[in-house]
C-alpha cells in the first residue's frame, strides 16, 4: 500500500515528492498516474447498457437444447431444456379454495425415461385457459427448467410459460354443433357449446356422464371420469347448475362401436356465465329413479294406477298418485294448489307427464310437481287398470298369447345369458320344464348388476309383462324390484 | 457409543469444511458457494465421498464462511478517506484502528445467531410451516412491496456544493444510479431466467457468473483502485458490548436473517436493511453485531430450512445446489445438522480470532494488489472452467452493472434486481407476458 502511494506521488527516477505533477519538476522524468475514476464511472454504465443489449439479442436467438437423458447428472439441475415424449396418465389439476388453478402436472415418457412436468399458479392458469393441457397418449414437446433429484433418478420439468407446451399434431381445433359430430372424427378434439342438463357420477369404475342440451332441445351425454366431475365442481362450485351454458373441448372416442364425446379434463370446460331459458332443466327419465336422483328435477310419463286423498293439517286435500312410469312405480304428491287447477279430475288410468323434484319421505321416493303446468295430460290407457296391476300368478300353466300385455308373477331358472347392448336376455325355464325368453331391461340391470351375470340354473322369482317379439313370446322385466334371486 | 462412531466420519468432514472455508473466506470477494459448486461437480463426477459426509462438509463450509468472511469484509475492503462518511460502520472501525474489535463483534453476532437457532430448534418446524402456509399465497405482493421499499428507501446523498443544478445532480445522481442498477439488473435477470446461457451440464451454476460479476469482481476492482491506507490496528482484549446490546443485536439480526432465509430471493443484505429499519438501529456496535447475526441466520438458516422435517424448504444457494444429490428424511438429519452448526460455529469463532490477528500482522507486509489480482484470476478461472465463454461474458456484463453502485455511491443491494424483479414478476403472474414482450419465449 505504501509502495503504491510512493509510485504515484514520488518521482520514480529521483525519488523526490512530485505531488500531482505528471512530470517530475526536478529531473523531468514521467510520473505514472492512476487511471481517472471517470473512466470507470462512464465505462461501467456503457458496459452495462451495451452488454445487456448484446445478451438480450443473443438470448432472443438462442435455441433450447434437447435433453439428453443418457447424460443426466445432478449438476444439470436448473438446466433450461426441451423434452419430448408421450403423456402417460391423465394430467392432474389442483385448485385452491377460490376455484383458481393452483398447479397442474402430468408425466411424459421418452423411452424408459419419465419426466414429471409441472406448472404453478399463473402459468398453470394460462395453460388451462389456453386449453394447452395435453391429454393422455398425446405426444408433446415441453421446454422448461429441469429439476434433478435423487442423483438423477427423479426428473421434473417446470414450465415457465404456456408457450412452452407444444402438442404434436393437435392442429387447429374445430368448433362444431355437438349433434353434427360423427364417429369418423375419432381421435379429434372438437370445441362445442351447449347447456348443462345433468351431471351423473358413476359409483363403479365406469365413467360418469354430463347430459347436455342445445337451445333447440337436442341432447347427448359427455363421457366423463368421476375425478373430472370432482374437478368441475371444485372449479365452478355453485355455478355448475342445470341450464348453465358452457364451452368445452371434447375428444371423439369410439367405444364398442358407439361414439363417445369424452371430456378429458375439468379444465376443458368453461362456463360462459349465460343461462338457457327452460333448457333441459329436467331430465327425461330413461331408467329407474333411485336415491341418486334425489333433489333432481325429472320428467316422467306413465299411468296413474291408484289415487289416495290425504287431508293435511291445514285443512287442504293433497293427492297421492301411485304412478307407473315404465321402470317401476313411484308416488306423485300433488298439493291442492296443483291438482285443483288441473283442467279435469285426475283418475286411475290417466296417462300423464310429470315434471318435478325427486324427494324422499319415510324412506320412500316421491316426486312433487311445483305447479299445475308441470302435470300434463297425455291420454287414457287402454288397458284396464285393475287388470293390469292384478298380476297373474303362473304356476303350472303355460304362458301363452292369452297373457299378452299382462303382468305375471312366475318362478323359474335362467340359462344361456346374452348381453344385448346392456339389456340381458335369458332362457327362462318355469313350471314343469316350460320355456320362455326373459328380457331384462338395461335400467334394471344398471341398478342391480347381478342381473348381468346370473349363472345357469339360478332360481329367480319375477314380475313381468308378457309381450311378443319376432313372433316369440317373452317376459319383459323393467324394474329391479320385480326380481328376487332365490339362489342356484 | 456406536452412534458416536457413526458420526465420527461426518464430524471429520465438518471440521475440514470449516477450516477450508475459514482459509478461503479470508480471500476478498471469494464466495463459498463458488467453492461448493466446484466440490459438487467433483462429487457428481467421481462420487468421492458418501452423501452424509458431503453434507457435513457443506455444513462446515457454510457455517465457517458465514463467520470468517467478516475478516476480508472488514480488513480488505478499505475505502478511500473521501468515502469515510459513507462507509459501513465495520470499515469505520477499521479506519479507527479497531478492525479487530469489529471483527470480533461480528463473530459474537454469529455465535449469538447459533445460540438463537439452537433455542428455536423445537419451534422452528412449526414456525416455518406456519409462515409458509400463511405467506405462500401472498408472496407476489410481498416481494413487490420489498422492491418498492428498496426503491423508496434510497435517499439523496451529497448535494451541498456548487450551483443548484450541480447540487441536484450530485444529490440525485446516486438515486438515479441506484434505480438504473435495479432495473438493468432486473432486465438482465429476465434474460437469464428465461434463456440461461450456461451449458446444461453445469446448469446448477446458471446464476453464478451473474453474482460473481455483480458483487465479487467490482469488489476486487474497487480494491485494486483504492489507495486507502489501513491505519495501525489495535488488538483489544475486550469488546465495547454489554448484554443488552448482545440481546438486541441478536434479536434484530435474527429477524432480518430469518426473514431473508425464509423468503425467496430476499438476501441477508435486504433482510438486514429491513431489520435495521424495523428496529431503528442507531448504535454502530449494534449495527456491526446484527450484521454478523443476520449473515449467519441468512446463510446457515437457509441451509437449515432444507432439513426441517415436514417443511424441507429449499432456500439459499447451498440448499439449491445439494438438492439434486441429497434429500433429508425424518428428524435425524435436522438434529444432526443443528449439532454440526453448533460445533462448526465454535470452531469458526476461534478461526475468526486467529485470522483477524494474522490479518493485522501481515496486512502491512503483504502486497494488497497482488492478493487482489490472485483473487481476480482465481474467480475468472472458476467462472471460465464451469460456465465457459458465455458465463464469462455474462460475468463481464454484470461487472459493468455491479460497478455502477460502487462508482455512483448507491446501494449495491440494487444489483439483487437480477433475481428480485423476475421472481416478483413470476409470482405476480406477469413474468411470462413480459418475457414474451422481450422476445424470450
Amino acid at each position: 500500500m505504501e509502495n503504491n502511494k510512493n509510485l504515484e506521488t514520488h518521482c520514480p527516477s529521483c525519488g523526490k515528492f512530485t505531488g500531482t505533477y505528471e512530470r517530475c519538476p526536478y529531473c523531468g522524468a514521467e510520473v505514472g498516474k492512476r487511471m481517472s475514476i471517470k473512466v470507470f464511472r462512464y465505462g461501467s454504465v456503457l458496459l452495462a447498457i451495451f452488454g445487456v443489449l448484446f445478451l438480450w439479442l443473443a438470448a432472443q436467438n438462442k435455441e433450447i437444447e434437447e435433453l439428453d437423458f443418457a447424460a443426466i447428472t445432478p449438476t444439470m439441475n436448473f438446466a433450461f431444456v426441451k423434452v419430448s415424449g408421450t403423456v402417460i396418465g391423465d394430467p392432474r389439476v389442483y385448485f385452491n379454495e377460490n376455484g383458481n388453478v393452483n398447479s397442474m402436472n402430468f408425466t411424459i415418457a421418452n423411452g424408459k425415461n419419465e419426466v414429471r412436468v409441472m406448472a404453478y399458479s399463473a402459468v398453470a392458469q394460462s395453460i388451462i385457459e389456453e386449453r394447452k393441457l395435453p391429454a393422455k397418449g398425446e405426444n408433446v414437446e415441453i421446454k422448461g427448467s429441469l429439476r434433478v433429484r435423487d442423483e438423477g433418478d427423479t426428473l421434473a420439468l417446470y414450465i415457465q410459460t404456456s408457450e412452452h407446451i407444444m402438442i404434436e399434431g393437435s392442429g387447429p381445433v374445430k368448433t362444431k354443433d355437438f349433434w353434427e359430430i360423427t364417429k369418423e372424427e375419432e381421435g379429434k378434439h372438437i370445441d362445442i357449446k351447449a347447456y348443462i342438463v345433468d351431471i351423473k357420477k358413476n359409483d363403479n369404475k365406469a365413467p360418469g356422464s354430463i347430459v347436455i342440451s342445445s337451445e333447440s332441445g337436442k341432447t347427448t351425454s359427455l363421457t366423463v371420469w368421476n375425478t373430472v366431475i370432482d374437478g368441475l365442481r371444485m372449479m365452478h362450485k355453485d355455478k355448475l347448475v342445470r341450464g348453465a351454458e358452457f364451452e368445452a373441448r371434447v375428444t371423439v372416442n369410439v367405444y364398442k362401436d358407439r361414439m363417445q364425446l369424452m371430456l378429458r379434463n375439468s379444465t376443458d370446460l368453461t362456463l360462459t356465465g349465460k343461462f338457457g331459458k327452460d333448457i333441459g332443466l329436467s331430465t327425461k327419465v330413461k331408467g329407474e329413479i333411485t336415491k341418486d336422483d334425489l333433489g333432481k328435477d325429472v320428467v316422467i310419463s306413465g299411468v296413474v294406477s291408484e289415487i289416495f286423498n290425504i287431508n293435511t293439517k291445514n285443512g287442504k286435500v293433497m293427492k297421492k298418485l301411485l304412478f307407473n312410469y315404465g321402470f317401476g312405480e313411484i308416488d306423485i304428491m300433488l298439493y291442492q294448489e296443483v291438482h285443483e287447477n288441473f283442467k279435469s279430475e285426475i283418475v286411475e288410468g290417466n296417462k300423464l307427464e310429470i315434471n318435478g323434484a325427486v324427494k324422499e319421505y319415510n324412506g320412500k321416493l316421491q316426486i312433487i310437481p311445483a305447479k299445475t303446468e308441470n302435470v300434463k295430460f297425455l291420454g287414457v290407457t287402454d288397458i284396464p287398470v285393475k287388470e293390469k296391476y292384478n298380476n297373474i300368478q303362473i304356476k303350472d300353466q303355460e304362458i301363452t298369447e292369452e297373457f299378452l300385455n299382462k303382468y305375471i308373477d312366475v318362478t323359474g331358472k335362467v340359462y344361456s345369458r346374452e348381453n344385448l347392448k346392456g339389456n340381458m336376455k335369458y332362457k327362462f325355464i318355469y313350471g314343469s320344464n316350460k320355456q320362455i325368453i326373459l328380457f331384462i331391461k338395461k335400467g334394471a340391470v344398471n341398478y342391480m348388476q347381478e342381473l348381468e351375470n346370473l349363472a345357469d340354473g339360478t332360481k329367480i322369482k319375477i314380475t313381468g309383462k308378457v309381450t311378443v317379439f319376432k313372433n316369440e313370446l317373452e317376459i319383459i322385466l323393467e324394474h329391479s324390484k320385480n326380481i328376487q334371486i332365490l339362489g342356484e | 457409543m456406536g452412534e458416536l462412531i457413526f458420526y465420527m466420519e461426518p464430524l471429520m468432514y465438518l471440521v475440514i469444511g470449516t477450516l477450508l472455508s475459514a482459509i478461503l473466506g479470508c480471500l476478498p470477494a471469494l464466495h463459498i458457494y463458488n467453492i461448493a459448486g466446484i466440490l459438487i461437480i467433483l462429487w457428481a463426477k467421481i462420487s468421492w465421498m458418501g452423501g452424509e459426509n458431503f453434507i457435513a462438509l457443506c455444513a462446515g463450509l457454510v457455517v465457517g464462511y458465514s463467520i470468517v468472511s467478516t475478516v476480508p469484509a472488514i480488513f480488505l475492503g478499505a475505502p478511500d478517506e473521501a468515502a469515510m462518511f459513507m462507509v459501513m460502520p465495520g470499515q469505520k472501525y477499521l479506519m479507527q484502528g479497531r478492525g479487530y474489535e469489529a471483527s470480533i463483534i461480528t463473530g459474537i453476532g454469529g455465535l449469538g445467531a447459533a445460540f438463537a437457532m439452537l433455542l428455536l430448534t423445537p419451534f422452528l418446524p412449526i414456525i416455518v410451516r406456519t409462515v409458509r402456509t400463511v405467506f405462500s399465497p401472498h408472496m407476489g405482493w410481498i416481494l413487490t412491496t420489498i422492491l418498492f421499499y428498496i426503491i423508496m428507501s434510497e435517499f439523496p446523498k451529497g448535494g451541498d456544493r456548487g450551483k443548484p443544478l450541480q447540487k441536484f445532480l450530485d444529490g440525485w445522481g446516486s438515486i438515479f444510479a441506484g434505480l438504473f442498477t435495479l432495473f438493468i439488473s432486473g432486465f438482465l435477470g429476465m434474460i437469464l431466467i428465461y434463456k440461461p446461457f450456461v451449458n446444461t451440464e453445469f446448469a446448477f451454476q446458471n446464476i453464478m457468473p451473474a453474482f460473481v460479476g455483480l458483487y465479487a469482481v467490482p469488489w476486487v476492482v474497487l480494491n485494486l483502485m483504492s489507495r486507502g491506507n489501513i491505519p495501525k490496528q489495535h488488538i483489544a482484549k475486550s469488546t465495547n458490548l454489554n448484554w443488552e446490546l448482545v440481546t438486541r443485536g441478536t434479536g434484530a439480526g435474527m429477524l432480518g436473517g430469518m426473514f431473508a432465509a425464509i423468503f425467496p430471493v430476499v438476501t441477508g443484505g435486504i433482510g438486514g436493511l429491513f431489520a435495521g429499519h424495523a428496529t431503528a438501529q442507531r448504535d454502530e456496535r449494534l449495527f456491526v453485531m446484527s450484521q454478523g447475526v443476520s449473515k449467519f441466520a441468512y446463510y446457515v438458516g437457509a441451509f437449515l430450512l432444507f432439513f426441517i422435517p415436514g417443511a424441507a424448504l429449499t432456500r439459499g444457494g447451498m440448499a439449491w445446489m445439494i438438492s439434486s444429490i441429497y434429500m433429508p428424511y425424518g428428524n435425524e438429519p435436522y438434529y444432526r445438522l443443528l449439532g454440526f452448526i453448533a460445533i462448526s460455529a465454535a470452531i469458526s469463532f476461534f478461526m475468526l480470532i486467529l485470522f483477524s490477528k494474522l490479518m493485522i500482522k501481515f496486512i502491512h507486509s503483504y502486497n494488497y494488489r497482488v492478493v487482489n489480482w490472485i483473487t481476480l484470476i482465481f474467480i475468472l478461472t472458476v467462472v471460465m472452467s464451469i460456465t465457459g465463454y458465455w458465463g464469462l461474458i455474462v460475468m463481464i456484463v454484470c461487472t459493468g452493472i455491479g460497478l455502477i453502485p460502487v462508482m455512483y455511491s448507491s446501494r449495491r443491494m440494487n444489483c439483487m434486481g437480477v433475481l428480485l424483479i423476475p421472481i416478483t414478476f413470476n409470482m405476480l403472474g406477469i413474468g411470462p407476458k413480459i418475457a414474451a414482450i422481450m422476445g424470450l419465449v
